[in-house]
């Protein structure tokens, strides 16, 4: 496909990549940041900041199988707390990476190839910090197997009928699918770093990742199709994992929770989530790596439209769900509309609305999704938003349901504080060693999108 | 006393009264009788199987209580105006010799009401009320001609009635005097709970020599003595006792004593000859010699009913008598008493009550600043006695919920006046209030004392409940709440007026187990929820429903039909456990929540842990004030709510490890080492009924706890749910006896642990498939709903809605 030169603008801002490049400079560039430049030490210090974040992660962990989850704020009636909102919240980021690397895949844009292996990246670090909650979040963790269905002597199943149970499937399936479609994505760049490697260790680590890649065209034929049957796989995963999840609360009778729209509007919330977490951890990240000619301004434009575009889709499933309140006329609906906008968590609802429906609405400016310090403070925004979103589902529709006198409120403690800090630390520590040592671009996929590589007909 | 001119004890029948008019007796509560006046009094208010008929309540009291709650007509006044409501209603009813008071339209309607149902009408007062009341309520009672027919007079149960106060008195003069030199200290907590102004203090305990007490409990008072002699519990050594009509009792012990520990038997035994004398040797030498005199016509106990035992052959009496539990014939004998109301002091300057018919309203300006105080036992640890028990420090007090503390209870008004406000906190159990300064007689409180507002508290009125603020009470009981001993002084034991208050300036969080908001969302739409049912007798009579019907949904289920069909089961048997819960009946006593505690062992979770909303209890009694106004609450109502076993039970589908199914016979069953706690069926459930161990709440290793326990029911570990079982050890012990018979279980031989406690019987158990069960009578009943019914959760736990019966005239 040749690179249209948009005439609205610098070609900068639309291509792909920038001119200029070469099938070796691309390779040079991207691998040297692996094998030959020199760690920045901004690396050192952010990596050493996570990790200390991420001990604090090991810390929680401990005290809490030692003592009990009522470490955490969760009470009854409100039983589920950040860990259920910080699994929601983890997950939905863990959207971005399947959505481009497999359905814009399958779509053909070939801007997804700078940004891919990146996203599929923090998918991957984003579902391990979201698997950890489900699992931490029970009072007896060490029976979690449980809930996988294995022939036992118990002579008993898990229960099909709870979207817990479909939970355990989906996040399952997803980080696998995730993990091998984003690690057959590596194999052609082992072999690359494998063969550019000048120490001995790091041959034989990529050598051994490259798993005998040596480039032929049976090789590559037999990888194309492997890669796009993954992506097709990996396609219905990006919906179905966040419409269970969103089932973990539609399935339920609480209001607020028992929604038809939960679905569509979930997933939409995941991939608003995603996108805001790419362009937050990209921004700087080219910057620093000098990436500009591989991230260019068009992927900065191209990430701000699919925040705006699944933001409005979040907008209307508020809009919606508020609606459905009052229109249901069933009382405890209404009050549970009521209460969120009234109530004593109102606040969080009302800043919700604002960093969710109103902010995003700047995205229509094209001045705004060019100013990349401003599109930055967007996507942190959206992402509290979207922290503030799973907070109002979860909490305010368990505080106050049908009998008054069991209604109560819910604080998170200071455990539950460091655990989802300590995850924030885990997320940046797998990043950190990512960029340290894997190439953060894929070199091959960029190089079929040079000029270079255009087959003529 | 001051009426009959000598000491006398009262006993009433609730179950022969039409009209009962209390005095500030909260006689469902905390009388020597109560769980006898509430049977009776609940039985006569039963409106089930075609009866039509209910006694009809009037309560005027000081401070709200639980009786107030179950009233027909409820007032409140102020101490001081008790007396002239009291001197009304006499006059009312013609009492002659008294000074007539003013009245209002609603006193004198009760006592045109009382009037009219002479000789089936009560009028009591409570123990705390002043002698003036007293004298005015049997002179009423006389008047009435209730007096042997539902008003009873015996001489005293004590055996030697004499007036505490003045004894202490005494006491306590020789001490300061340097007359004693030993002070045997026989149970009881002196130190801790003799009146301010003749505390038995450091000083006066160190003037005396010897000092020596016997309690259960190494206390405030076991602290000043040289000895302190661990005492058995009354489960584990023999004694006697007499009842509130007199019927004796012989004390049996269930257990060796646990710990090296004397009786006060022993340790009085030790100042006779005979000194080293067993328990049982005493008491049942007493019974025998009790038994000889007797038979020699004369009476060991002065004022007490001779006691007819079979000298020749006491071996078999004895036995008979332990065996049963009681002494047959022993109730004591009534007597005629004359009723002298003469003597009354003229009406009190308070004015007219502010109540029947009147509007209530603060009167301020008059003595502002100052408030009156009323000093009531606690609710759950009584006067301070049971503070370091633990399951009735975490009892939720009756219409408060609150737990581990007291607090000086204010009405809204006064609240409003003296700018005191709650906060609710963020926790879920926790709330904010502001404290005060209270000043007595120059006696202030050591400590701010924290605020709750109450419905239904008279405007101006402080009531403040003893038993807390202990320092020794033990693990549990330490350094909770604070000591209304403080101030209370011996001559105004109950209630005392010119008491200066003032705001102080700190919070207080008090832990809470029911936050207290509106039924109806009145910011938002007047709709009720249709939670608690109540509504008048006359309109129940005439068939008005008392809250929305709810047409059953169709039947469509994607399950197979088979599955939830209690009716066929398969083995013949075909029970169908449900339960009925009988609100008119509910006095809110909180039994059935501690019986229920005890029968499953339920942990005590602590103060810090309420405060989160953690508390265990499987069934709970929620509370509601009714009414627009919350100065004056139009009904108060109680709701015991236990697991519902609903047929589509919302918890049972979201677990993902089948912890929690249903039985073949109804029941939601949860099976505890199934259970990996990921608590989704307790946000599914929408009565909130589910509890679980956010951590290991259950103490392991003391080994008395182990005695504590019922072996019947597994103890609960840390991370899973648990929830009401409706007694499921129970159920399956009567199956097991009945299978072992060849027969099907019968009505009423499965008695739930909540169901045994009740002392108004408005809990019944049964199997719903049969027609003619207790329970599926009541259940046939117009008056029966279900929680939450439009949820379709099909509940077998159902609730008749409450009846009052108020008085027409009295609007």
């Amino acid at each position: 496909m040749p690179i249209e030169a948009h005439n609205e603008g610098p070609i900068h801002t639309t291509a792909p990549v920038a001119p200029g490049l070469t099938f070796a400079s691309v390779t040079d560039k991207i691998s040297s940041i692996v094998l030959k430049r020199k760690t920045p030490v901004g690396w050192f210090i952010g990596f050493a900041i996570s990790f200390v974040l991420f001990q604090l992660l090991l810390l929680t962990i401990t005290k809490l199988l030692f003592e009990g989850i009522g470490l955490w704020g969760v009470n009854i009636p409100v039983a589920w707390g950040m860990d259920i909102l910080n699994f929601v919240w983890w997950i939905g980021i863990g959207h971005a990476g399947t959505l481009i690397s497999a359905i814009l895949l399958l779509l053909r844009q070939q801007w997804r190839t700078s940004i891919n292996r990146f996203a599929e990246a923090m998918t991957l670090f984003a579902v391990a910090q979201a698997g950890m909650y489900p699992l931490m979040h029970l009072g007896r963790p060490w029976l979690a197997y449980w809930l996988f269905p294995y022939p036992n002597t118990m002579g008993i199943w898990p229960q099909f009928r709870s979207p817990l149970m479909w939970d355990v499937f989906a996040v399952s399936t997803y980080a696998t699918v995730s993990a091998i479609f984003w690690f057959v994505g590596l194999i052609p760049d082992f072999a690359t770093l494998r063969d550019r490697a000048r120490s001995k260790p790091f041959q034989i680590v990529y050598g051994m990742l490259a798993m005998g890649w040596r480039g032929s065209a049976r090789h590559w034929h037999r990888y194309e199709m492997a890669y796009l049957l993954l992506a097709g796989l990996a396609t219905p995963l990006v919906l179905s994992v966040h419409t269970i999840v969103s089932l973990d609360f539609a399935v339920g009778i609480i209001p607020g929770w028992h929604a038809t729209i939960f679905p569509p509007y979930f997933v939409a919330g995941a991939i608003y989530a995603g996108f805001a977490m790419v362009l937050l951890l990209t921004i700087p990240l080219r910057k620093v790596y000098g990436l500009e000619s591989f991230i260019t301004m068009r992927h900065m434009h191209n990430m701000a439209k699919v925040m705006l575009a699944t933001g409005l889709i979040v907008g209307y499933g508020y809009i919606i769900e508020a609606f459905f309140g009052w229109y249901s006329g069933n009382r405890y609906e209404r009050y549970m509309i009521w209460n969120r906008m009234h109530g004593p968590y109102a606040y969080y609802y009302w800043a919700l609305i604002l960093c969710n429906i109103i902010t995003p609405q700047f995205l229509w400016i094209k001045k705004i999704r060019s100013n990349l310090l401003v599109l930055w403070l967007i996507s942190i925004v959206v992402s509290i938003g979207m922290w503030l979103e799973r907070f109002v589902i979860v909490v305010t529709s368990l505080h106050r349901d049908f009998l008054p006198s069991s209604w109560g409120m819910y604080q998170p403690s200071t455990w539950d504080w460091t655990m989802f800090i300590g995850t924030i630390g885990f997320f940046f520590t797998l990043l950190f060693l990512f960029l340290r040592f894997l190439p953060m671009i894929s070199i091959f996929e960029m190089r079929t999108i040079l000029p270079g590589a255009e087959v003529e007909e | 006393m001051m009426a009959l001119g000598q000491p006398v004890n009262t006993i009433y029948d609730f179950s022969k009264a039409d009209r009962i008019l209390s005095l500030d007796a909260d006689f469902l509560a905390i009388l020597p009788g109560t769980l006898r006046y509430a049977r009776n009094f609940a039985a006569r208010r039963r409106i089930t199987e075609g009866k039509h008929e209910m006694s009809r309540l009037y309560v005027i009291e000081t401070t709200p209580t639980t009786t107030g709650a179950s009233a027909d007509h409820q007032w409140s006044v102020k101490p001081t105006e008790m007396e002239n409501a009291a001197l009304a209603i006499a006059t009312g009813l013609g009492v002659k010799g008294v000074p007539s008071a003013p009245s209002t339209s609603g006193l004198e309607a009760i006592a045109r009401d009382l009037q009219q149902h002479k000789g089936a009408s009560i009028v009591i007062a409570g123990k705390e009320a002043p002698p003036d009341v007293h004298a005015l309520a049997h002179a009423m009672n006389d008047a009435l001609g209730n007096v042997g027919k539902t008003v009873f007079y015996t001489d005293p149960v004590e055996a030697n009635s004499v007036d505490q106060r003045q004894s202490l008195q005494e006491l306590i003069s020789d001490i300061d005097g340097g007359r004693v030199e030993m002070l045997v200290i026989v149970g009881g907590n002196p130190v801790y709970n003799t009146p301010a102004d003749l505390k038995l203090d450091k000083d006066r305990m160190f003037k005396t020599k010897l000092r020596v007490h016997l309690s259960q409990y190494r206390d405030e008072t076991s602290e000043l003595c040289h000895w302190h002699i661990p005492e058995s519990h009354y489960l584990e050594a023999w004694s006697d006792t007499r009842s509130y009509d007199g019927t004796v009792t012989i004390v049996q012990p269930l257990i060796e004593p646990l710990y090296q520990s004397k009786s006060a038997h022993e340790l009085l035994a030790v100042f006779t000859p005979q000194y080293d004398r067993k328990p049982y040797d005493i008491i049942r030498d007493y019974w025998q010699h009790q038994g000889q005199a007797a038979g020699a016509g004369g009476s060991q106990q002065q004022g007490a009913s001779p006691v007819a035992t079979p000298s020749a052959d006491f071996e078999s009496w004895w036995r008979k008598c332990v065996h049963d539990g009681f002494v047959p014939n022993t109730a004591l004998r009534t007597r005629s008493a004359s009723v002298n109301p003469g003597g009354l002091s003229q009406p009190n300057a308070g004015g007219t009550p502010a109540v029947p018919g009147g509007s209530p309203t603060v009167r301020e300006g008059s003595n502002s600043g100052t408030f009156e105080l009323v000093f009531r036992t606690d609710p759950t640890i009584y006067d301070g006695r049971f503070a370091n028990n633990g399951w009735l420090q975490e009892l939720p007090k009756p219409l408060s919920k609150l737990t581990w503390d007291n607090a000086a209870l204010v009405s809204p008004n006064t609240a409003k006046q003296l700018g005191l406000e709650k906060t609710i906190g963020r926790k879920g159990g926790d709330i904010y209030v502001d404290t005060l300064k209270i000043t007595y007689q120059g006696r202030t409180f050591t400590d701010p004392v924290p605020t709750w507002i109450t419905p239904g508290q008279p405007d101006g009125v402080i009531t403040v409940h003893l038993g807390y603020g202990r320092k020794r009470a033990g693990r549990v009981g330490n350094n909770h709440g604070f000591n209304a001993y403080e101030i209370r002084t011996s001559d105004s034991p109950w209630s005392a007026s010119g008491v200066q208050v003032e705001k102080a300036g700190v919070q207080h969080l008090l832990a809470v187990t029911q936050l207290h908001f509106m039924l109806e969302d009145r910011n938002f739409s007047k709709e009720d929820r249709d939670v608690l049912r109540s509504q008048t007798l006359e309109e129940y009579l005439k068939g008005t429903p008392a809250g929305e019907t709810h047409d059953p949904p169709p039947d469509d289920t994607l399950y197979h039909p088979e599955l939830f069909d209690y009716q066929n089961q398969g083995n013949g048997l075909n029970y169908a456990w449900g339960m009925a819960i009988d609100l008119n009946n509910c006095v809110g006593c909180n039994a059935c929540t501690i019986a229920c505690q005890s029968e499953n062992n339920i942990p005590v979770v602590g103060k810090e842990q309420v405060v989160r909303s953690r508390e265990m209890h499987w069934i709970r009694v929620d509370t509601y004030f009714k009414g627009e106004d919350a100065n004056n609450p139009e009904a108060t109502n109680f709701m015991p709510v236990p697991c519902m076993h609903c047929e589509n039970a919302p918890c049972e589908p979201v677990c993902p490890v089948h912890a929690t199914v249903h039985s073949a016979e109804g029941l939601n069953d949860m099976v505890y080492n199934r259970c990996v706690g990921t608590k989704y069926c307790s946000n599914n459930c929408p009565y909130k009924v589910r509890r679980f161990n956010f951590f290991l709440y259950q103490d392991w290793e003391t080994p008395t706890y182990q005695l504590m326990r019922n072996p019947e029911v597994t103890v609960r570990s840390r991370g899973v749910m648990e929830k009401c079982t409706y007694c499921v050890q129970r159920i399956q012990g009567a199956k097991i006896q009945s299978e072992l018979e060849g027969r099907k279980v019968r009505d009423g031989e499965i008695v739930t642990a909540c169901q045994a406690v009740c002392p108004t019987e408005a809990i019944v158990f049964g199997d719903v498939n049969d027609p003619n069960s207790r329970v599926s009578r009541l259940k046939a009943e117009q008056r029966n709903y279900s929680l939450l019914a439009e949820l379709n959760t099909k509940p077998r736990t159902t609730y008749l809605s409450a009846l009052r019966n108020p008085n027409p005239e009295i609007k």
